[in-house]
């Protein structure tokens, strides 16, 4: 088992650095894509701080509460950005190409190669401004923030990115089964836009789906919930076990929807 | 004469436009129903959510049911950014697949031009029915007789911004990688058209600047017009800013084709 996770872990290091020589090479692209995530930011924060000129408190966060929110989101984005989109976007390309034949031939795992294999170095740039603005929110916290609990942000963060990993896995995986797929990346999205706002501002039916069934809102949602509350002992327990039952659910259906395709093409 | 083959060759861009998009009917029913319907539930979730967990009944002046007709525009999908469409055609200058269509007798511009409003016009005619059906069973606040206005509003924004994403997209005659600037181009057109949110809620003065300009025809008019959230003088006031938008992109458009068709012609993409 260690000896696996060491092997890919070093895989995943030459993978970076093949991706970091690239990227450096379009060093134009490098600096937009860093100005496009600014942009989305942007769009993030426009929107709740021209909602909080109407409202004060909004599921009984106020306007600190929702920047530590949004700074959760942007990290967590920021960081499935570097790892694994660009992937997940080219996804159905590459099995339309017939690309997973030749991954499955190797002796590494073929669900790293398909979902890790291009890593996008410019959105480490992102991150450190995502990181940046998410100290800055939980400095403005009112009543301040003990500093002890910031260690909680590299547990929650890693839990956040593996439900994200693996949701976006479970819906890019149907591109193995049916001829053209590519909507569902887009209605993986539209859901995934549902955890872009706190789940608490959703009705009970809403929140059972986003927490539950495609659990897109336990991304940002309840990350800020361990880290704004430290009286919630329930986020960061469900946060861990929903992290580990989706990756786990992710790879199995990987595996079954990989044999199948090896059975059909 | 050449008006008459003018007409025929559009007209057949926008006939495969149409068939183009129903060929696949899990990938039709994905992209035309289910995609833009689940949007639009996505919002109204989020915007009744808002209120309600507000404490308060209304938010800008408007009661909840103005925000619900707010976004069920957007299932007609005439103001959202097709990023396949301009992926597709960055990506044809870039293979020399654009070769094909340089040596044809309508222009690049047509072909793509006619294709996309065949989408969207298929689009329409799938999707207007289940608007009002949603508007009608939610008894939502649905101008019925503003709609052939709206729409006339709406099929020009989707020409003005057609102009828009062609000048960017021959951009690619003269650099490698123009995705990452599609992709700013339309970040900025996405906080501008009241996709994200109705304008109005923005703080003065951003507020009156952003709606002057072109880009807040492709939702935040028709939809608030269609909702009754604006009144017929504002709605009209989008097409000057159309018509001057229309201009200004339409002559960038074709001085960055122009030339980069002689870039290409010289050196190649």
């Amino acid at each position: 088992m260690l000896s696996s996770i060491k092997k890919m872990l070093t895989l995943e290091w030459s993978l970076f650095k093949l991706s970091a020589i690239a990227d450096l090479q379009v060093p134009f692209n490098l600096g937009l894509q860093f100005i496009n995530d600014i942009l989305w930011y942007s769009m993030q924060i426009i929107l709740f701080e021209a909602l909080y000129l109407h409202f004060n408190s909004l599921g009984g966060w106020g306007i600190a509460e929702m920047r530590v929110f949004l700074g959760v989101l942007f990290l967590v984005d920021a960081l499935q950005m570097i790892l694994f989109a660009h992937n997940f976007d080219v996804f159905s390309e590459k099995i339309v190409h017939r690309d997973l034949d030749l991954l499955l031939l190797r002796p590494v795992s073929s669900q790293q190669l398909m979902t890790a294999q291009k890593l996008q170095c410019g959105f480490i740039l992102n991150a450190i401004f995502a990181a940046s603005w998410l100290l800055w929110s939980l400095s403005l916290l009112p009543g301040g923030f003990p500093w002890l609990r910031s260690f909680l942000i590299i547990i929650v963060v890693p839990a956040a990115l593996a439900i994200f990993y693996s949701t976006r896995l479970i819906f890019s995986t149907v591109a193995l089964l049916i001829t053209r797929a590519e909507h569902f990346h887009e209605l993986y999205f539209t859901f995934f836009k549902m955890g872009q706002r706190p789940d608490k501002l959703y009705g009970p039916g809403i929140r059972y789906l986003i927490l539950l069934i495609i659990p897109v809102g336990m991304i940002a949602s309840f990350p800020t919930r361990v880290l704004v509350d430290p009286t919630d002992s329930f986020a960061l327990p469900a946060l861990m076990i929903a992290s580990a039952i989706f990756l786990f659910v992710s790879n199995c259906f990987w595996r079954w929807s990989v044999k199948r395709y090896m059975a059909n093409g | 004469m050449s008006y008459v083959s003018f007409l025929k060759r559009n007209l057949a861009c926008i006939k495969l436009g149409i068939s183009t998009r129903i060929t696949y009917p899990i990938d039709f029913f994905l992209a035309i129903v289910l995609i833009p319907i689940c949007f639009f539930l996505v919002e109204a979730a989020f915007w009744v959510g808002l209120i309600e967990a507000s404490g308060s009944d209304q938010l800008g002046g408007f009661p909840v049911s103005y925000y619900l007709g707010y976004f069920l525009y957007s299932i007609l999908q005439l103001g959202s950014i097709n990023w396949r469409f301009e992926r597709a055609m960055i990506a044809e200058i870039n293979s020399g697949a654009v070769n094909a269509l340089l040596l044809r007798p309508s222009s690049f511009y047509e072909y793509h031009l006619g294709q996309l409003l065949g989408q969207k016009l298929i689009t329409i005619l799938t999707m207007t029915p289940v608007v009002v059906l949603i508007a009608w069973i939610w008894d939502l606040p649905f101008h019925l007789d503003r709609l052939p206005l709206v729409l006339m509003m709406g099929i020009s924004y989707v020409i003005l911004l057609f102009s828009l994403h062609f000048a960017v997209a021959a951009m690619a005659f003269f650099f490698d990688n123009v995705y990452s600037l599609n992709n700013s181009k339309n970040m900025i057109i996405w906080i501008l058209t009241g996709e994200l949110m109705p304008l109005d809620l923005l703080p003065s003065p951003l507020r009156e600047w952003v709606i002057a300009l072109p880009f807040s025809c492709g939702i935040y008019l028709p939809a608030s017009y269609l909702s009754g959230r604006i009144d017929f003088n504002m709605f009209m006031n989008g097409f000057i800013s159309l018509a001057i938008g229309g201009l200004v992109f339409g002559l960038l458009a074709s001085f960055i084709w122009k030339r980069g068709l002689r870039h290409y012609g010289g050196t190649g993409a």
